[in-house]
Formats: structure tokens, C-alpha cells, sequence
């Protein structure tokens, strides 16, 4: 009873996306503390697309055909990942370059991606807030 | 899309009267007995109660752990505490109710 | 906390780039210094960055890899001369010409210098900002308890 009190779907959703939201930083944060470095190659965060892209199959999913599997850890053809599994993930982009010693890191883009994340991460945290305390009205009928 | 909402109808389900039948020993096929309700109940309390503990320790500490996530266990903690209060003072009054009645 | 990691990570990055701020500064004083303790005009100086904390994912560009995410900033690795040659300029008044009258000047030139003390700046100051960031994000996080 109390474990479904916090399992609905967008809770976790939003939990998972707080924990991307502060890779991102820390990414970013990497990012531009090597902006001079020579030859240092800037990583990426994967969380929204990967979330998107869930969204999307799952829209899709609803007449298509699905795998056998051998193992149940295996994840079938066809199966759609649920979107409170989708985590967040990094990868480092080395095949651009933007200056001669071979660092690619944009200062200015990464501004934009620093600025960004703060306001997505104060946004989560502000749906957390306001998820947890609809719960307390439920909860106590106040 | 899939995203199920939070249902204050699923909190509904646990304190409704129907609860009260399903009363002490009696465990009659497809109902569940107030003991064990409350007794997973408080068990996930605890278990939620020592996550947060464990998690404004390791912030304390100074490990890597992220404020929202110490803030959401904490939250999470106190709403299953006062849940379980809830649910164990409606059980309480309908007890009462039921000894009051006339006969 | 790990956000506390996340300004680490930033405050590496204005360790670094003020040391390469009083390099630069170190360079601009001596561009006229012909006579040095070791003998010579002045070599110019420059830093040496590496990013600091583990590269795993330097070895596997383009595969996507879960957390943790190991970069820890950037660290000086070393300070090392300038091996481009001096200038020789045409002076022999200069107490320091040789015998053809040339003297041998600091391999520094102003505007180099200049655009690197700009560039160090923009990325000083823009890691301020990722601290500033930082501590918006704890902020508000913490709000989530209230």
C-alpha cells in the first residue's frame, strides 16, 4: 500500500530526470573546466531523447508484434521500454573538432546548456513539490 | 501516452469501512486482514524511514548524493508515517463505532 | 553532495586558468628582459593543461556509457618554455648586443599574450557562472523539503 503510494509513473519519470538533470551539470561543469584544454573532447548527456524516444514507441506499440526471448532479462523485439526505466547516460563526442589542437567544446553552447539545465532542474524540483503535496491533501484531507 | 496520475482514489480504497470487515483472524478468501494491512504498512514505513536516514547520513558525510533525493526520502517518509497514522486512527473510530452500537 | 563534486569540478577550472592568468602576466613584465639569471633574454612561459579525473570514456568515443561519470575538471601539468626561437633585433647600442650588434629579445609577443589573457578570462568567468548554477540548483532542491 505505501509503495504505491509513490510509484505512479510520472514520479519516477520526474526522479529519474532530477538525477539526469545533475549529470547534466556535472558534465557541463567538466565541459568548460577543459575549454582550453588541448585535444579534450566533450561528453553529452542522453536522458530527454532517450525519454522521448520511449514516449514515441509506446505511442506506437499498441498493435506491435513482440520477440520471444531466452533469457528474462533480455528485453524482446518489440518490447517498449517503460518510461520509469529510462536512465540517463553519457557519451563522449570525439568526432568533432573546433579548433586546431582538436578541443571541441563551444563555450557559448555549453552557456546556453548551463543556463538551460538550472531552469529544468528548478522546474523538476518544483513538480516534485507540488506531486508530494498533493499527496498530503489526499492523505490528510486537508 | 501511458502516464498514470496519482489517484487519491487509490488512497480511498485503503481507508474505506469495507476495510473493517476483513477484521482480527478472520482471513476469508479475496479480503485482507487489518493485521497484516497495517503490518506491511509500518513495515514500509520503517524501510522508508531508514532510507532517509541513511541518505541526510551520507549527505552529512559528504558522499555523492543529491540534495533532491534526500529531500524527496524525507518527504516520502513523513507521508507514509502520517498515512499509516490515518489509516490506524479511522480503524480506531470504526471500532469504536462498532462497540457503540446498540443491540 | 554531488553537487558540491559539480563545483570542484569548476573551481578546478578557476585554479587553473588564474595560473595561467599570472603566466601571461609573467610574460607581459619581461618582454623586454634580455638578461636573465640563467644568462639570455626571457623564454616565454605557457601552462600546461590535462583534464583531470578518470578517462575511461577517452578510450571508447561514440559508446554510450551509464553512470558514474568520471571527469573531475582540469589540473596544470606543467609550466614549459617556449622553444620558438628569440627575436634578434638590430641595437648595438644595447648593452646586451653581440658582436654584430643584434640583441636577442624575449620570444613574447604582446598580442598573443593579449588574446590568451582573454581567452582566460572568458573561461574563468564562465566557470563562475557553472558555480553560480551550482548553488541555484542546491537551492532550490532544497525547497523540495520544505
Amino acid at each position: 500500500m505505501i509503495d504505491r503510494l509513490f510509484s505512479s509513473t510520472s514520479m519516477s519519470v520526474i526522479t529519474n530526470a532530477l538525477a539526469a538533470s545533475r549529470l547534466q551539470a556535472e558534465v557541463t561543469a567538466h565541459n568548460l573546466a577543459n575549454v582550453d584544454t588541448p585535444g579534450f573532447k566533450r561528453t553529452e548527456v542522453l536522458f530527454s531523447d532517450r525519454l522521448a524516444a520511449a514516449l514515441r514507441a509506446q505511442g506506437g506499440a499498441r498493435d506491435a508484434l513482440s520477440g520471444a526471448v531466452t533469457d528474462p532479462k533480455h528485453i524482446a523485439i518489440g518490447d517498449v521500454p517503460r518510461l520509469e526505466d529510462v536512465q540517463a547516460g553519457t557519451v563522449v563526442r570525439a568526432e568533432t573538432s573546433l579548433r586546431p589542437d582538436g578541443n571541441n567544446v563551444d563555450l557559448d553552447a555549453e552557456m546556453v546548456k548551463l543556463t538551460e539545465n538550472t531552469v529544468l532542474y528548478q522546474s523538476l524540483a518544483q513538480i516534485v513539490r507540488m506531486q508530494l503535496a498533493q499527496l498530503r491533501t489526499a492523505i490528510t484531507g486537508a | 501516452m501511458e502516464i498514470n496520475p496519482i489517484r487519491p482514489a487509490d488512497l480511498a480504497g485503503a481507508l474505506a469501512p469495507s476495510a473493517v470487515t476483513g477484521a482480527d483472524a478472520a482471513q476469508s478468501a479475496g479480503s485482507v486482514s487489518f493485521k497484516s494491512l497495517l503490518g506491511d504498512a509500518l513495515a514500509q514505513v520503517n524501510q522508508l524511514q531508514q532510507n532517509a536516514d541513511t541518505a541526510s547520513v551520507r549527505l552529512a558525510a559528504g558522499e555523492n548524493v543529491g540534495i533532491d533525493e534526500v529531500m524527496l526520502a524525507m518527504q516520502k517518509a513523513e507521508l507514509a508515517l502520517q498515512l499509516t497514522s490515518s489509516i490506524r486512527n479511522k480503524l480506531v473510530e470504526a471500532y469504536q463505532d462498532v462497540t457503540r452500537m446498540q443491540i | 553532495m554531488e553537487l558540491f563534486r559539480t563545483m570542484a569540478i569548476s573551481g578546478s577550472a578557476l585554479t587553473a586558468e588564474r595560473l595561467r592568468l599570472d603566466v601571461i602576466a609573467n610574460n607581459l613584465a619581461n618582454v623586454n628582459t634580455t638578461r636573465t639569471a640563467e644568462g639570455g633574454p626571457y623564454r616565454r612561459q605557457e601552462v600546461v593543461f590535462a583534464p583531470r579525473g578518470e578517462q575511461v570514456q577517452w578510450m571508447y568515443p561514440g559508446i554510450e556509457s551509464d553512470p558514474p561519470f568520471r571527469g573531475r575538471g582540469v589540473r596544470v601539468v606543467g609550466i614549459q618554455g617556449d622553444p620558438s626561437a628569440f627575436k634578434r633585433v638590430y641595437d648595438p647600442g644595447h648593452p646586451d648586443a653581440d658582436a654584430t650588434g643584434y640583441v636577442s629579445m624575449p620570444n613574447v609577443n604582446v598580442v598573443t599574450e593579449m588574446v590568451d589573457l582573454m581567452a582566460a578570462t572568458r573561461a574563468y568567468e564562465a566557470n563562475v557562472a557553472a558555480i553560480g548554477a551550482a548553488k541555484a540548483m542546491a537551492t532550490s532542491a532544497l525547497d523540495i523539503g520544505r
